[in-house]
């Protein structure tokens, strides 16, 4: 999760950070507010390189908490820069958009969007989540447009001339805001049957018959679907590993459902059958019960007997693949955000 | 006795029967299309079976039964259901939709609450038919309203009864004079709460309205919520709900084409609810004689045998009913009764009719 949150901030490398000077107080007001945006950039690249590359969570926290530091001196730091010639608006909208980061990396969504209203609209508290920080990260990126504007409406007034170039921070948040934009994609098609998945494995331990098959077409609908939206994409510069991981979780998730879970319910009824066969037959006195009453009850004894091992040799099966295919996705996550997001020591 | 006066007897003999008034029944319209049939007596609950055990369940099963059999589509029969579980209603909902909103309960002193479906999924995607009459009331109406509030079932039949409270069942202590309160066999039934649909409106007074109309016999009975005397009144609630409806059914197409078929049906329908509204002599001949006539009249309004399907037995319940008699006896009572049954003909026709339109 702490992935996704940071890839909403990606757009802080878009500020620019230098002004042809011409030796006057506009050029130095936005230079006073492209360096607040360079220390963020900075402990944001920081953050970002320290969940990237395996490092423990005690030093992801603390680089979090940095970050959070950052954004918080920066709004006030801005926010106490008087408006330039009374014109408050780009200040103010500066201001707006390091408050709404520090939101979002404190993940205080309830700061930002109606949680209330996301919950009537959400499946469960982990949908509600994910609703809530598309939401929050929709609002930061208008608040960021926001900025933009004000910069160029303030640049066009006062005839600054902007110099392209970006500096090594700057650089790498963009390389990172591409690769994390690639497994973003990826991710959210493998969470979304991971998770159908494990409402599926529930509805088993609970053996409704019902649950299972809805939370089993459920899993087929999205594993098809994921399957379906994952086959064009390309590697990544050539990286076709990430992909290749989550497109053999989602095979293994459709045959679950189509094939595997399929046979598990129709043991369920097989017995059940048997059961409500038993019981007619066990009602019957023996002198009343024909031929035909004992080859059913037979019959149906057998085909349930038969249904057994199968049934144990599914389970296990399901167990073993699926524990070495998320050991596979958990490494190959790994393995692909260490290859390609930049390093930053700060 | 019979119809005509005269007197017969009959012996007699003490068994033990399971009770199957509680129990579903599902069959299998082959015909030009196969259609999948379950009759729903009661929204149940079998506590005995463990939690969550219930209609809805076996509901379920019935349907990943029929699946088999290759379904073009499925109907509920919901007439004469007087209701039961709520919980029960909302897990079968829930059955036919993805994930939402099910209903809007209203309790005193306590902010409306949305119900959700618990279980992400569908276990079936067909075509779904309702048939309701004036008796199909309470559960019945919260599980009709809900699939029509997303277009997820075609209804078929008449209004509803229109209850759209809930009760609960409370014993009398008494135990004046502190003490431990003694047993007690007095009850008091307390409406608690009003549901409410997605929409917002109430089908409270109002019943459900079908998509299709097929006039019934049951209508001309004075007997639904609006005849109590004490029943609450029908008014809506605000409350924001997130839903997709799916396409709206193509009810006018339907209903024209139902109405064709069902023109002999209708005028014997209004004949008898005339016949039925008049007094009756109580005299013995002229009471017989009218009886007679009456009876007449009732049988000549369903049709001898469907020409449109056989109704089968579901291939896997085929083993359970040679060995259990007393569950094919009733199999075979109520396969009699449907075959001779003109509104399932009738909600069979409109299945049909429907996926000839989905085609187009």
């Amino acid at each position: 999760m702490i992935r996704s949150t940071i890839s909403l901030l990606f757009l802080i490398a878009s500020f620019p950070l230098m002004a042809q000077s011409n030796a006057g107080s506009p050029v130095e007001y936005l230079e006073s507010i492209g360096s607040e945006f360079t220390k963020v950039s900075k402990e944001l690249m920081s953050y970002t390189s320290a969940v990237s590359h395996g490092k423990s969570a005690k030093k992801i926290e603390k680089r979090r908490l940095e970050l959070l530091n950052q954004l918080k001196q920066a709004e006030g730091n801005v926010r106490r820069l008087k408006p330039y010639e009374r014109d408050p608006m780009l200040r103010d909208s500066v201001v707006e958009y390091f408050d709404l980061s520090y939101s979002v990396i404190n993940e205080d969504y309830g700061k930002i969007v109606d949680l209330e209203e996301i919950a009537e609209q959400s499946y469960d508290a982990m949908e509600a989540y994910m609703l809530a920080k598309e939401r929050a990260g929709d609002k930061l990126d208008r608040a960021y447009e926001k900025v933009d504007r004000q910069q160029d409406a303030f640049v066009k007034k006062y005839n600054i001339k902007i110099v392209e170039g970006k500096n090594t921070v700057s650089q790498k948040l963009e390389t990172s805001a591409k690769v994390y934009h690639y497994y973003n994609k990826i991710y959210l098609l493998f969470f979304k049957s991971y998770k159908d998945e494990a409402y599926l494995l529930d509805a088993l331990t609970n053996g409704k018959v019902g649950a299972v098959e809805q939370t089993k077409q459920s899993l087929l609908s999205s594993a098809m679907s994921g399957l379906g939206t994952i086959g064009p994409l390309p590697g990544f510069k050539g990286d076709l590993t990430l992909k290749t991981a989550c497109q053999q979780l989602l095979a293994f998730y459709k045959d679950e459902a189509e094939n595997k879970v399929a046979q598990l319910i129709d043991f369920e009824l097989k017995r059940e059958n048997f059961e409500k066969i038993k019981k007619a037959f066990d009602a019957k006195r023996p002198s009343e019960r024909t031929q035909k009453d004992i080859d059913t009850y037979n019959h149906s004894l057998e085909d349930y007997n038969k249904a057994i091992p199968n049934v144990n040799k599914i389970y296990g099966d399901l167990n073993k693949k699926r524990g070495q295919l998320l050991d596979n996705w958990n490494k190959m996550s790994e393995l692909f955000l260490n290859k390609h997001v930049p390093r930053y020591n700060g | 006795m019979h119809s005509n006066g005269t007197r017969s007897f009959v012996s007699l003999t003490k068994d033990i029967v399971e009770l199957s008034e509680n129990i579903l029944n599902g069959f299998v319209l082959a015909g030009s299309h196969k259609v999948g049939y379950i009759n729903l007596p009661s929204f149940y609950q079998q506590w005995e079976k463990g939690i969550g055990e219930g209609c809805a369940n076996d509901v379920a099963k019935e349907i990943i039964k029929l699946k088999k059999e290759r379904i073009d589509g499925l109907i509920i029969d919901l007439r004469f259901n007087g209701g039961g579980s709520m919980q029960e209603a909302f897990d079968l909902a829930g059955l036919f939709l993805d994930t939402g909103p099910l209903a809007i309960l209203k309790e005193k002193n306590s902010p409306p609450f949305v119900v959700r479906d618990m279980h992400k999924g569908t276990i079936y995607d067909g075509p779904l038919l309702l048939l309701i009459n004036q008796m199909s009331a309470s559960a019945s109406e919260l599980l009709a309203a809900t699939l029509q509030d997303y277009n997820r079932a075609i209804l078929v039949g008449t209004t509803s009864y229109g209850k759209a409270t809930s009760q609960v069942i409370i014993p009398i202590q008494t135990n004046t004079g502190g003490g431990e309160a003694k047993k007690t066999d007095e009850f008091v039934k307390l409406t608690t709460g009003k549901i409410y649909r997605i929409t917002g409106g109430s089908y409270q007074k109002r019943g459900v309205r079908p998509d299709v109309y097929v006039p019934d016999l049951n209508e001309g009975l004075s007997f639904n919520e609006r005849q109590s005397l004490y029943s609450l009144e029908a008014d809506s609630i605000t409350k924001k709900t997130y839903y997709t409806a799916t396409t709206p059914i193509p009810s006018s197409t339907l209903q024209s084409l139902s109405q064709l078929r069902s023109i002999e049906h209708s005028e014997k329908i209004n004949s008898l609810n005339r016949r039925l509204s008049k007094s009756i002599s109580l005299k013995s001949g002229e009471f017989f004689d009218s009886f007679a006539e009456t009876l007449t009249l009732l049988e000549n309004i369903n049709p001898k045998n469907s020409n449109q399907f056989k109704i089968q037995l579901i291939t896997y319940d085929n083993a359970l009913h040679s060995v259990n008699e007393y569950k094919k006896e009733d199999s075979e009572r109520l396969k009699t009764s449907l075959e001779q049954n003109f509104l399932l003909q009738e909600a069979y026709n409109i299945v049909v009719d429907y996926l000839t339109i989905q085609k187009k």
